[in-house]
């Protein structure tokens, strides 16, 4: 039946060259599991793709619904945590998987001539990807993702000459809010996936037109001379053609089975953290929230312990403080409180005192 | 952009690619993948995608007035307020239903959905009957249609007193239909 269907498809669409140039490609010295992260990139980004798509459908993004709609989706919709959790932890495997690539290509050799182009395509892939995770924290819109979005883009501001301007245009304004949101929610699920996919496409272009670079050493041998073009020319030298003799073997069955096999794994373990490693959402992100002004000890300055902060070393230097009433004495390190989260209220905290005083702070050399 | 280079020419002598059995090993292993990905990914999407069309709205008991304010034999609106939960908000809003007393201290209460196709309907005091302003529908004071394209009565919601308060529960039910159905 199935066959019958793809006699009747190829005799008219030439389906058999298809499948032969996709999975006939030679890959020289042989299949092999070091190869696999390229693929295992791309399958993480179309696991990210489809959940990305699946929490878009209840997710709303404006600063009155965001927060909600997360807790709606992680509480109301069955398998939502889960699938909250594949798309969280699909992106911090993405990231890894994709610095594994990285490392492959960069040990192989395999950014040389001629595959250069390729290389510089995956600078923009991997700046894209990490365009999708600054993007995307911000979108459950609960405190962490709020203060650490606003280091992120005073982070910007502070770049020479154009940090200025980047930094409003990043936020859509002077302040980070609705404007941001929706710019991020935007790019995050439309701009982004799209110049990653047309990026990704290009990439295997080139890989195509190129060819798999091959082992790190060794797998073929130079022919007896007399037989090769370069005859007599030494291996580096200019107008030197290597002429391979490989073990190898085409991109199907063995290298297609391998790179399936890690994507399950990818898949399982990113389906296990997914169910067992609960990350709960924040406090509801309040701009109005000015807790505190605190941040590591810094010299000469007073050090204080406040309640909420049991075991954290605050020391608060009045200097730092631009806006005094924006920060109570008795609403310090309120951001604490939020449920579970012992790390990331330290990280609330200088993040506040960034905001407060990044004039103060860069002056200082406080450590942003 | 299909077309493949002519194949340097050490490949065919290199070619180590698995035939026969170890072949198929590979292809059924690379299929096997697949399907378990497929399946641990498509079932929790698509209960993810259904699970709100089977999410049953709490119905609980709503306060609509005291039952004595009530004339007899006259319908009469009630207002209230209710607060809905809509996916991820909660709204505030205004309901009403038709409620009317009959003389052995009974009550109807109607919904106040014209059965027809889902317009609000009113009572005309003048001609003693519900109309639907839409395409005509005319109710008695039973609730019978006596005139239009409506095909049922009016329907009922269910009622009880308590101390002295009527206690109405609001449904919603299908439209067009010959008999009453909830949704
Ligand atoms: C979304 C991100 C990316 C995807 C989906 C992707 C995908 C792939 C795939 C499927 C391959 C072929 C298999 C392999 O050799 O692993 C490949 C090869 C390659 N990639 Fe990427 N890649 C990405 C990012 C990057 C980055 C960030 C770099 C480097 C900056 C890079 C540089 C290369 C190079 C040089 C090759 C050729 C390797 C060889 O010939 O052996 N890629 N990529
Ligand atoms: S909706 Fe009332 S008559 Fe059509």
């Amino acid at each position: 039946m199935a066959s019958k269907l793809y006699t009747w498809l190829d005799s008219r669409l030439k389906l058999k060259s298809v499948e032969r140039t996709l999975l006939d490609e030679p890959i020289p010295g042989g299949a092999s599991w070091i190869y696999v992260f390229g693929s295992a990139t791309l399958f993480l980004f179309l696991l990210q793709a489809v959940t990305g798509m699946f929490l878009a459908i209840y997710y709303a993004p404006t600063p009155d619904h965001a927060y909600d709609s997360i807790q709606f989706i992680e509480t109301q919709i069955m398998f939502g945590a889960f699938v909250r959790g594949l798309h969280h932890w699909g992106a911090s495997g993405m990231v890894v998987v994709i610095g594994l690539h990285m490392l492959q290509v960069f040990l192989y050799g395999a950014y040389k001539s001629p595959r250069e182009l390729m290389w510089m395509v995956g600078v923009v892939l991997f700046l894209i990807v990490l365009s999708f995770a600054f993007t995307g924290y911000l979108l459950p819109w609960d405190q962490n993702a709020y203060w650490a979005t606003q280091v992120g883009i005073n982070m910007v501001g502070t770049v020479p000459v154009v940090g200025d301007l980047l930094a409003p245009v990043l936020r859509g304004g002077e302040m980070l809010g609705a404007l941001t949101l929706s710019r991020f929610f935007a790019v995050h699920v439309l701009f982004l996936p799209a110049l990653l996919a047309t990026l990704v496409m290009i990439h295997l272009f080139i890989l195509r037109r190129v060819g798999p670079a091959g082992p790190w050493r060794g797998g073929y041998e130079r022919r007896k001379s007399g037989e090769t073009a370069s005859q007599g020319r030494e291996p580096g030298s200019p107008g030197f053609v290597e002429r391979r003799v490989r073990r190898s073997e085409t991109f199907y069955p063995r290298q297609v089975f391998m790179d399936a096999v890690v994507m399950l794994g990818i898949f399982a373990v990113v389906a296990v953290l997914a169910l067992t490693v609960h990350f709960p959402l924040a406090d509801k992100a309040n701009p109005s929230d000015a807790v505190l002004a605190v941040a590591g000890p810094e010299p000469g300055a007073p050090s204080v312990r406040t309640p909420g902060c049991v075991g954290h070393r605050r020391s608060i230097s009045s200097g730092r403080v631009r806006a005094a009433g924006d920060f109570a004495p008795g609403s310090l390190c309120r951001a604490s409180r939020g449920p579970g989260r012992g790390e990331g209220s330290g990280g609330v905290c200088a993040v506040r005192l960034h905001r407060l005083s990044s004039h103060s702070c860069r002056r200082r050399r406080c450590g942003a | 952009m299909m077309h493949s280079e002519p194949p340097p020419d050490d490949v065919p002598s290199g070619l180590h690619t698995p035939v026969g059995s170890r072949r198929s090993f590979f292809q059924w292993m690379t299929s096997a993948a697949a399907v378990c990905i497929g399946l641990g990914l498509s079932i929790p999407l698509v209960g993810y995608l259904v699970s709100p069309a089977f999410k049953r709205r709490a119905q609980p008991w709503v306060d609509v007035g005291a039952v004595e304010d009530l004339p007899v034999n006259e319908p009469k609106q009630l207002d209230y307020v209710t607060s809905i939960r809509d996916g991820w908000m909660e709204t505030k809003a205004q309901k009403a239903v038709w409620a009317i007393k009959r003389p052995d201290g009974g009550v109807t209460v109607f919904s106040p959905i014209c059965t027809h196709l889902g317009c609000g309907y009113r009572w005309e005091q003048g001609d003693h009957a519900f109309k639907c302003p839409c395409h005509g529908s005319v109710y008695d004071r039973e609730g019978k249609v006596i005139a239009g394209p409506a095909p049922r009565k009016l329907d009922t919601l269910p009622w009880k007193v308590e101390n002295g308060r009527l206690l109405v529960m609001y449904k919603e039910f299908k439209a067009g239909l010959p008999v009453s159905q909830e949704v």
